[in-house]
């Protein structure tokens, strides 16, 4: 007999190829990018009509000479403190109407397609400010304020401001908050991961009953043979997944670091970040095999693909609960939760990976592991045999059995 | 595990099967099927729509297991064991779609231990010769049924495998591929391999087969070789007597009738010489005489008929 890892060794190679082969899986290869595409797209969309609007953008000063006159001098000294994108808007001098000013001022901001973000009007020691954001009442507030100071000191305008340097700086004490924002990031990306790729598992043992090929895989390899092949065929698409994003994102990142150098906060880990990345993919493919055998398990029992439709959304749902777990385990990494979560065998690779942002003890980590590949051969046998009983014997499966209840 | 006619380990037979069963729930689908098919040998397992062949086949490759008997193939009890020097094409055929004509055969070799590089040069080998070179390079979807079905046979020895398994195997070809197909077996077992297969179409059977077994009813009814099944029913005559005419009837068997011409009676093997000698004898003279063997196809439907009514019988009795 053609030893067992052989066998896997063929099943996943043809897998592999078949999935990779598709022209479809350039798709769910690039899907990511695409979504990123979208959102970018979005995003400079958004942007374009911030900076359309913030160019054509006026603050209407409603005032007479000298008033108005102030206000241009004070307004020429206070725009050189916001140099560059978080310049105001310019001001724009509008002969002041008297008593109806207010009314004057409240049809500028209102009326659509007005380019005023700000107005101000009234006597010059108790000046009247509508403005459509708080930032551009403070700037305007603040211009009012320097106007006053130089009318008062005789009208000699002064360079009474300084430019002091800036630095934007978070709190320090942040790190427990970090690490579990670190913790709960690797529960998300291993559950994304996840979904994406055991879910296909489901499906794909309908396609080798509906072209009837199970029979020459059966009469060849032992079922366990099959199932493993199908999964490592399946890990194998994922890795190639992850190794292309990983590169893509490595690089990106580093650009990215270099142009907002100091705007990251620096990742603090109990472990160190390649340390916490490698438990990462390992538990990944922890999670992967545990979902994914239990995935090929139950649609096995499915007779078609409609029926694999019924069953995705119970699965769907566990699936969530895992990850529901796992993730309340990771926002409270001492509690009860987090312990069961971290043992209970599905949500523990996520919770694990949680665990290593905030713990930097290694034994648990390999305990666990043991643990979930324990669970992971479980499973794998459980449903071979399931698989056996449902299809090739054709005794009544589990799945016929619930539908004739259902009925 | 039950004492058998042969050793574990013997390689003298390929296939030895002793009393077999399986039920699908309620159903039994075998009663009960002993084989003991020699190295080398063509077999054919014969039988009606429904008849058990299929899980006979099955069982005997280890696809589904027993509910009781056992079983050996190439001398060994667990059929798994000796999987790689097995090739089977199922009943109902089935490849993967997308690929390629080539890689499907190099694939099918390679679940039983052939390299893939190998596989995919005698893969291109094999379709040359049976006339597919033109689609060696063709996914399977886009081919024929037929000719995805020959694409499945020849996957299915392409790891020159020491017992092949068929099953249906001419059905879906047509007369010139069904030709190619008995060659192919014909040059397997030159090569030494055992060939057992399924059919209902008793011509190929007759053809190609040494030996056969008749399942019906999910129970053996007949083995041996064809000239034996056919020698089940009596031979047919027709005789045409020169003279006296009206007075040979006294020769003849019972059941004779005669038709104005010709009288008609069946007769069993030995009973043909003897007649004969006394019909000269007796001066009525031989102006015409036929003497003909039913084929395999009436042992067929006569043994499956007696098995129809030796269960029915049964089950009234029961
Ligand atoms: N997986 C199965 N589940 C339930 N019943 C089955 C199953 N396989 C076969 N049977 C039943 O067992 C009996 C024998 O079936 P089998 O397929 O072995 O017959 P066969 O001789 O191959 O027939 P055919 O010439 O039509 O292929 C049939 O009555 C069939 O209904
Ligand atoms: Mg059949």
């Amino acid at each position: 007999m053609l030893s067992f890892w052989a066998q896997v060794r063929v099943i996943a190679y043809r897998d592999f190829k078949a999935i990779v082969g598709q022209p479809v899986f350039l798709l769910f290869l690039l899907a990511p990018l695409f979504m990123a595409i979208m959102g970018l797209l979005g995003g400079s969309g958004s942007q374009n009509f911030v900076e359309k609007s913030g160019r054509n953008a006026r603050i209407g000063v409603l005032a007479n000479a000298p008033l108005a006159d102030f206000y241009m001098a004070a307004d020429a000294q206070l725009r050189a403190l916001r140099p560059g994108p978080t310049a105001p808007p310019q001001l724009t001098r509008i002969p002041s109407h008297g008593s109806a000013d207010a009314q004057v001022a409240r049809a500028m901001i209102n009326t659509p397609g007005s380019h005023f973000e700000a107005v101000i009007f009234g006597p010059a020691d108790a000046p009247h400010i509508i403005a459509t954001s708080k930032d551009l009442a403070t700037y305007v507030t603040a211009m009012a304020n320097y106007a006053a100071s130089v009318r008062l000191a005789g009208g000699q305008p002064k360079q009474i401001f300084v430019a002091p340097h800036v630095e934007i700086s978070r709190k320090s004490g942040g790190t427990a908050r970090t690490r579990q924002a670190m913790g709960y990031a690797a529960v998300v990306v291993i559950f994304v991961l996840t979904l994406l790729i055991a879910a296909q598992s489901i499906s794909t043992f309908v396609e080798e009953k509906s072209n009837k090929i199970i029979e020459i895989l059966a009469s060849a390899a032992s079922l366990e043979a099959i199932f493993l092949g199908k999964l490592v065929g399946m890990f194998g698409v994922a890795m190639l997944f992850i190794a292309f994003w990983s590169a893509l994102l490595t690089g990106g990142a580093q650009v990215l670091l270099s142009r907002m150098a100091g705007d990251f906060p620096p990742l603090d880990l109990a472990i160190s970040l390649p340390g916490f990345l490698a438990l990462g993919l390992l538990y990944f493919t922890m999670s992967f095999f545990l979902f994914g055998a239990a995935f090929l398990g139950i649609g096995s029992q499915a007779p078609s693909a409609r029926d694999i439709q019924l069953l995705s959304l119970p699965i769907s749902v566990f699936q969530v609960s895992m990850f529901g777990l796992a993730s309340s385990a990771a926002s409270q990494p001492d509690s009860r939760l987090a312990l069961f979560a971290q043992i209970f065998p599905f949500s523990s690779p996520m919770a694990m990976a949680a665990r290593a942002a905030s713990d930097g003890a290694l034994w648990p980590h390999l305990l666990a592991i043991l643990w979930q590949l324990l669970w992971v051969m479980v499973i794998v046998r459980v449903s071979a045999r399931l698989f056996r009983r449902g299809v090739l014997n054709a005794s009544p499966s589990l799945f016929t059995f619930f539908r004739r209840k259902a009925k | 595990m039950r004492h058998g006619p042969i050793h574990l380990g013997s390689e003298e037979v390929a296939v030895w099967a002793d009393q077999i069963t399986k039920s699908f729930g309620a159903a039994q689908a075998v009663r009960g099927v002993s084989l003991s098919i020699p190295k080398g040998m063509i077999y054919g397992v014969l039988g009606p729509n429904g008849a058990g062949k299929t899980t006979t086949l099955r069982m005997i490759l280890g696809i589904i297991d027993p509910d009781s008997g056992s079983r050996q193939l190439l001398g060994h009890s667990r059929p798994r064991d000796v999987a790689n020097r097995c090739g089977y094409l199922p009943e109902e055929r089935g490849l993967y779609p997308t690929m390629k004509a080539r890689e499907a055969i190099a694939f099918m070799g390679a679940l039983r231990g052939l390299g893939w590089a190998e596989g995919r040069t005698r893969a291109g080998e094999m379709m040359e010769a049976a006339g597919l070179g033109h689609a060696v390079d063709k996914k399977i979807r886009h081919l024929s049924k037929g000719m995805a079905q020959l694409v499945q046979l020849l996957g299915s020895i392409v790891h020159k495998p020491d017992l092949i398994v068929l099953d249906e195997p001419f059905s879906g070809l047509d007369p010139v591929n069904q030709e190619h197909l008995e060659a192919l077996v014909r040059s397997e077992a030159a090569r030494g391999a055992t060939i057992l297969f399924s059919t209902h179409v008793m011509s190929h059977a007759e053809r190609l087969c040494e030996r056969v077994a008749i399942i019906a009813g999910g129970l053996r009814r007949f083995e041996g070789t064809v000239a034996e099944a056919r020698g089940i029913l009596p031979i047919e005559a027709q005789y045409r007597p020169s003279a006296r005419a009206a007075d040979v009837a006294a020769l003849l068997p019972e059941d004779a009738r005669f038709d104005g011409q010709c009288w008609r009676f069946s007769l069993a093997d030995e009973e043909a010489e003897p007649l004969l000698l006394a019909l000269i004898q007796g001066g009525f003279g031989v102006s015409g005489l036929s003497l003909q063997r039913p084929g395999l196809h009436d042992a067929f439907v006569r043994i499956v008929q007696d098995a129809k009514q030796t269960d029915a019988q049964e089950a009234a009795a029961c």
